[in-house]
């Protein structure tokens, strides 16, 4: 099940060498005037072979063939150039629109780690594309499987019927529960859907939790600590992204602002609501701080009675059964045993997160071949030890990725800087970055080699004029579009501008450009990084450092997960242009749709449908806002569930601010 | 907040169909000048929303020239008052069916009516609009 990728295109408008469009097969094609060449522009400026572009898999490299009039990528006249997606590129005095695959540029980020925001980037770790990528970093809540007695297994042979029998699985003495409305995973995703759900009348005896962590934010929280953000810390996310409240209101910033105010402290409180009047046009971007996030979010959970919801389990696999249902297949260790049970219900969602996180290639290579974990790391990975180091002895780090990670990690390397001022950073980038993306009649701005923007996609994917957008459009546009608006970003604090151009002016923090060929140890036992330079043409550069922390976040395609794998291969469900899972505009899946059952999902295994900002708290609320919608209009008579507007959503938000179960 | 063309419309004619018509009814009863009568507080609310539709195609246009496609705040207070000032300039230059000839006095009718108007509206919109109708923030403000 491969996904489908559109390719590699050039275009071009020119009142002498008139209009066209040209698809680039894999390996060589020479544009030029001459009659032979495989794209012909017929312009006097251009020369008769002046260019040559050169596919290779993802990878798109233009070449000047020694033109009179030379070949320009964003205003600069080059022999050889890795294009990416934006590149403007000119041959001779004719333009070319040069289009890239989306697949390339949408090594998504790790993000959940910021976001709400976060979501993809483009790959600049300056490695090698996404679809290359083999190593994967699992997540440390998919632990190797203690062995221990297994009771209650539902039989493998069941298993293969992509229809589970209900009778069956009592004569085989599986337990089976029935619920009314499954919450599948126990992360952000599920307490999302669960806590509307709740807000929409649902009791919470008709709800089903399942999950491996007693805390929907367990696994977020880890990836926040190991990417450096503290529970002091500020994530990547908007004030009114309030997984814990669906309303959005009052958002972060004013609750910060009010505990400002009855604290006294009233030009800090003036401070927060001016940044959420004039972000991000007049003031900094207001991002709550992540203690406060989790906080919240454990006062809902009591609120809305989590804990009695609960099933803590790792699921297994997720079948339609035979009595026009779907169910989870789940275990559960007591310690000394593992109970095998099954939970069916009527209308499920899905959200498991990340599958997983991967290296890039060349760090991967490195690290299978020396087995070395200390010196090349991902950020996203416990690495604490690597600061510890760096505060002791000192160093130098380079970091691959320009995304928030990498601004967050300069910070942490800033910060550890006042303990030891030996420390120095390189920050390898694959190219210059001369201007950021552009779309329509807007850009984003560039800054000491960052592309700035406040969320990781244009604020109004979330809910403005990009969102409709991007649900009108079919699959191939949504890719594009995807491609226009996604890409590396971080935000645009004023501490970490200065940071930078701190580390620039004294001397400690040094770009470098070009792409890795290879990672090796060096001689004296630390680690090298072999460089084609971009800055130097046909030059190698070596660059030893300490460590190398990835920042890149690559994330893995749903096949990653066990169960997703299985849901894929079981019901032959089809993937969209990105490679994910294709969810109609309600995120459901209607290759699973039942008798009376529906399906759903949510979060970074759909990027490449309706919706852009998918693993954000934010797009988990409209996920599931979409899907309790989808649920109310299936005709089904779903238990419990209202539609939540007017004064019965008002009723609700007073029971919020009250603090009492909805 | 991130409205689409359809959703300025929509929330437009929405606050000014309530809050509008309620602050214009306490004006009407409270401020009511003899020959020219509590009336023209609500022609003056029409003309707000007749001409706001207008307005918000070219505040749109501005969005889109924004990365983000939004309107932060502080542009909606700025739309305010260009909008304020636009419709008091064409009340006082006459010739506005339904506006009193003498025209309307600004600083004691015409401020506080439209600032009032706008100010409820404004406050209305950044967050209590989202208790009535959870959709409404991510459908670019449509309300349908």
């Amino acid at each position: 099940m491969s996904p489908e990728r559109s390719d590699h295109k050039i275009a071009w408008e020119d009142p002498e060498a008139g209009d066209g469009a040209y698809t680039l097969p894999e390996g060589d094609t020479v544009v030029g005037r001459a009659e032979d060449a495989d794209v012909v522009l017929n312009s006097p400026l251009v020369s008769r072979s002046h260019a040559r572009f050169e596919r290779a898999g993802l990878r798109l490299t233009l070449h000047d063939l020694g033109s009179s009039n030379g070949t320009f990528v964003n205003g600069e006249r080059i022999t050889e150039h890795v294009l990416r997606p934006g590149d403007n590129v000119r041959v001779g005095s004719v333009a070319l629109t040069v289009t890239h695959p989306v697949v390339e540029q949408q090594a998504t980020v790790l993000a959940p780690a910021f976001t709400v925001a976060e979501g993809v980037l483009t790959d600049d770790g300056a490695g090698a594309p996404a679809s290359m990528l083999t190593a994967v970093l699992p997540f440390a809540d998919s632990p190797v499987e203690e062995a221990m007695p297994e009771r209650g297994v539902v039989p493998d042979e069941m298993l293969r019927d992509p229809v589970l029998s209900e009778e069956a699985l009592a004569a085989a003495g599986v337990e089976v529960t029935e619920t009314e409305y499954m919450a599948l995973g126990g992360g952000v995703g599920s307490f999302v859907f669960t806590d509307l759900l709740r807000t929409s009348g649902v009791a919470a005896s008709d709800i089903t939790v399942i999950g491996n962590e007693r805390v929907p934010y367990a696994r977020y929280q880890r990836l926040c600590i190991n990417s450096q953000i503290p529970a002091s810390e500020r994530l990547r996310s908007n004030s009114d992204s309030c997984p814990d409240n669906v309303w959005g209101f009052p958002g972060y910033a004013t609750r910060e602002a009010w505990r400002a105010v009855r604290s006294g402290n009233l030009g800090e409180a003036a401070s927060l609501l001016w940044s959420i009047f004039g972000e991000p046009a007049v003031a900094q971007t207001y991002t709550p701080i992540s203690g406060d996030v989790f906080d919240s979010i454990d006062r809902e959970a009591e609120r809305i009675g989590w804990d009695e919801m609960l099933r803590e389990g790792r699921i297994r696999a997720i079948r339609k059964t035979d009595r026009g249902r779907v169910a989870a297949v789940v275990s559960t260790s007591t310690g000394t045993e593992r109970r095998h049970s099954v939970v069916a219900g009527r209308f499920a969602q899905f959200a498991l997160g990340y599958p997983a996180i991967q290296m890039l290639p060349d760090l991967a290579t490195y690290r299978e071949q020396t087995g070395d974990h200390f010196h090349i790391v991902n950020a996203y990975e416990d690495h604490d030890a690597v600061y510890e180091h760096l505060r002791e002895h000192g160093g130098t780090v380079m970091i691959r990725g320009r995304g928030i990670v990498a601004s967050r990690v300069l910070q942490k390397l800033w910060e550890d800087r006042a303990v030891n001022p030996n420390i120095n950073v390189v920050h390898l980038h694959r190219s210059r970055l001369a201007e950021g993306h552009q779309y329509g009649r807007s850009a984003r701005k560039v800054e000491e080699q960052f592309e700035f923007q406040p969320f990781n996609w244009p604020k109004s994917c979330w809910g403005g004029e990009l969102r409709d957008l991007l649900e009108s459009s079919d699959d191939a546009k949504r890719a594009e579009l995807l491609g226009a608006w996604g890409g590396t970003t971080t935000a645009s604090r004023d501490d970490w501008r200065e940071l930078v151009k701190q580390g620039v002016r004294e001397g400690w923090y040094r770009p470098e450009f070009g792409s890795v060929r290879e990672v090796v140890p060096s001689d004296d036992g630390r680690v090298t990084t072999r460089i084609d330079s971009t800055a130097a043409e046909g030059s190698t550069l070596e660059v030893t450092t300490d460590f190398v922390i990835d920042c890149v976040g690559l994330e893995a395609g749903p096949e990653r997960s066990p169960v997703i794998h299985d849901l894929m291969e079981m019901y032959d469900l089809p993937l969209n242009p990105l490679g994910r899972l294709k969810v109609n505009d309600d995120f459901e899946l209607p290759g699973l749709r039942h008798d009376s059952a529906r399906v759903y999902t949510a979060g970074a295994v759909t990027l490449g449908g309706p919706y852009a900002a998918v693993d954000s708290f934010l797009g988990l609320q409209y996920s599931a806002l979409r899907a309790v919608e989808s649920i109310l209009a299936s005709g089904m008579q779903p238990r419990g569930l209202r539609p939540l507007r007017g004064l019965y959503s008002f009723k609700q938000w007073v029971r919020w601010a009250q603090g009492v179960a909805p | 907040m991130t409205p689409s063309l359809a959703g300025r419309w929509q929330s437009r004619l929405f606050v000014l169909g309530t809050i509008g018509v309620i602050v214009s009814a306490l004006f009407a009863v409270s401020l009511s000048d003899p020959g020219v009568g509590g009336g023209v507080y609500f022609v003056i609310l029409f003309y707000v929303a007749l001409f706001g539709l207008a307005w918000d195609v070219a505040f749109i246009g501005v969005q889109r020239l924004r990365w983000d496609r939004d309107w932060p705040p502080v542009f909606q207070v700025a739309a305010g008052i260009v909008e304020g000032l636009v419709l008091f300039l064409l009340i006082d230059g006459g010739g506005l069916p339904g506006i009193p000839e003498q025209g309307v006095p600004f600083g004691s009718r015409f401020l506080p009516h439209y600032g009032l108007v706008w100010l409820l509206s404004f406050l209305w919109l950044q967050g209590p609009m989202r208790v009535l109708s959870t959709r409404w923030r991510f459908f670019g403000g449509r309300l349908v």
